[in-house]
């Protein structure tokens, strides 16, 4: 067990990305516990929401930050914390993850028609705010990836609930149809995990197609 | 997208093809543009749901570990009738986490600590003399009582969870009762019954007038006020919890501006509202 005093210390900012990425522990407990802390400080400032959500969007927040180190979004080069094409980073890191979390606030309260559906009666809504691209669409490698990654964070449970336990947990059909009782055949749980995955392609190629071509 | 294609290529992305078969998809999916880019959007959807399960997998880890570091901090103060935790042997998404990057699955020290924290609460159970006469509620009480973490009036509020040292309680077992109501998320029921206590004092603030004792009329006077505040502080809890802030702000000025038990920490907590 990693020792508690560890991770309750104060790093650099240059200290947490470096660390994450490496898939440091300790580092990565540290930076989840750091961002915690100033987002239970700050948040009231940003928005008002109740408990529930807003440990949701902590938690899908911080899974973006996390995101974003892994695919080098944001790195360190020569000691330096860098951002966007390379440039210097301009912020903190927790205010850069505030930023990720307003975002991700403006989601939820549906403010920036973003939200992404998923099944038949569900629309596909256009997301409208260029910040979105700003922050959270880099014009880098493999923009699809990260599109694809917020649209399953918008995804509904049911069908992330399926994908995770077919591609992630690999159980087969049969098993799920076990663990998911509520499908009534192996055929209906195959053609509803089709849908899924085919909306979730049609919402990102929507995405694409509006930020990244525009 | 094709569904008939889906079914081959979850067959190769999961590594359940023989080589022959594995070599002649390959050759396919150089000739079928359609059936490359399929192929290259499941190898993203994959990419992108290993990641998220992974995170979300350690973020729950270090939340119940947190937690249960704060219950056993605690654990002399309360009635421990079991502790809270989700077993971690059942997450079979940090259990593949484990396995595949050898995360311990025993998240505390010695097991020592644990039979220390446990034998705390016995010895401090055993010497607590509990004032209240509803013992019973406390050893049928499920789950984890509340944590306190008080530092200077100021007082951290988790997500259904209560702090409040319920053996202090003024308003005896219906305060308490109210405690484990906002503990397990019955806000709305919490909130009524903090108003029907609160008729029951305003009945018994009446029948104080017909007590002719100066001295006895003064004291349960006083008792009434303790009670009323407990009851205003524990619906500043649950409207917290409900994210009511104009009430909650409502109630805190009221608290502070009075000169109850609570005005200090009503006061503070305002102060940390504000301020953020």
């Amino acid at each position: 067990m990693i020792d508690r005093g560890l991770y309750t210390k104060n790093y650099s900012d240059v200290a947490f990305v470096e660390g994450t990425y490496r898939r440091n522990p300790v580092m990565e407990r540290a930076l989840y516990e750091h961002c915690k802390k100033y987002f239970e400080e700050k948040y009231r400032r940003v928005f008002f929401v109740d408990d529930e959500h807003k440990k949701e969007i902590f938690q899908e927040s911080f899974i973006k930050l996390w995101e974003n180190i892994d695919r080098r979004k944001i790195y360190v080069e020569d000691g330096v914390l860098r951002g966007k094409n390379g440039l210097q980073f301009s912020s903190t890191l927790t205010t850069y993850f505030m930023g990720i979390a307003k975002l991700k606030y403006l989601e939820w309260t549906r403010g920036c028609e973003c939200e992404f559906g998923f099944g038949e009666n569900e629309r596909v809504r256009t997301p409208k705010a260029d910040i979105y691209k700003e922050m959270l669409y880099d014009q880098g490698e493999n923009v699809m990836l990260d599109i694809i990654s917020d649209c399953i964070s918008h995804m509904s449970e049911r069908c992330r609930e399926i994908l995770s336990l077919f591609y992630f947990h690999e159980k087969s059909l049969d098993d799920i149809l076990v663990e998911v009782p509520t499908y009534k055949s192996k055929n209906a749980l195959k053609t509803e995990k089709y849908k899924c995955m085919e909306n979730l392609r049609k919402s990102a190629n929507e995405i694409y197609r509006r930020f990244v071509n525009d | 997208m094709k569904e008939n294609y889906q079914d081959s290529i979850d067959k190769y992305v999961l590594g359940q093809m023989i080589d022959d078969e594995k070599s002649a998809f390959e050759q396919m999916m150089l000739k079928d543009p359609d059936l490359k880019m399929q192929m290259a959007f499941t190898k993203d959807m994959i990419t992108a749901l290993k990641s998220r399960e992974e995170k979300l997998a350690k973020m729950d880890f270090w939340e119940e570990e947190e937690e249960t570091h704060q219950t056993l901090c605690a654990g002399d103060r309360f009635n421990l009738t079991e502790v809270k935790y989700k077993s971690l042997r059942q997450s079979s998404a940090f259990n593949k986490l484990r396995k595949e990057s050898r995360i311990s699955l025993i998240p505390f020290k010695p097991l020592i600590l644990w039979i220390s924290g446990i034998a705390a609460v016995f010895v401090a159970g055993f010497f607590l003399i509990d004032s209240f006469n509803d013992q019973e509620l406390y050893k049928n009480q499920k789950g984890m009582p509340s944590v306190i973490s008080e530092n200077d009036h100021i007082l951290y509020i988790k997500k259904n969870y209560l702090i409040m040292d319920i053996s202090s309680l003024k308003g005896g077992g219906d305060h308490v009762e109210i405690v484990w109501m906002i503990e397990s998320g019955e806000l709305d029921e919490a909130l009524n019954r903090i108003e029907r206590e609160k008729m029951k004092i305003a009945f018994e603030q009446k029948a104080l007038e017909a007590i002719s004792d100066k001295e006895r009329r003064a004291y349960e006077q006083k008792s009434i006020q303790l009670k009323s505040d407990e009851l205003d502080w524990l619906k500043v809890y649950a409207l917290i919890a409900k994210g009511q802030r104009e009430e909650v702000m409502q109630l805190l000025d009221s608290l502070r501006n009075s000169d109850g038990v609570y005005k200090e920490r009503a006061d503070s907590l305002y102060l940390i509202i504000t301020k953020n």
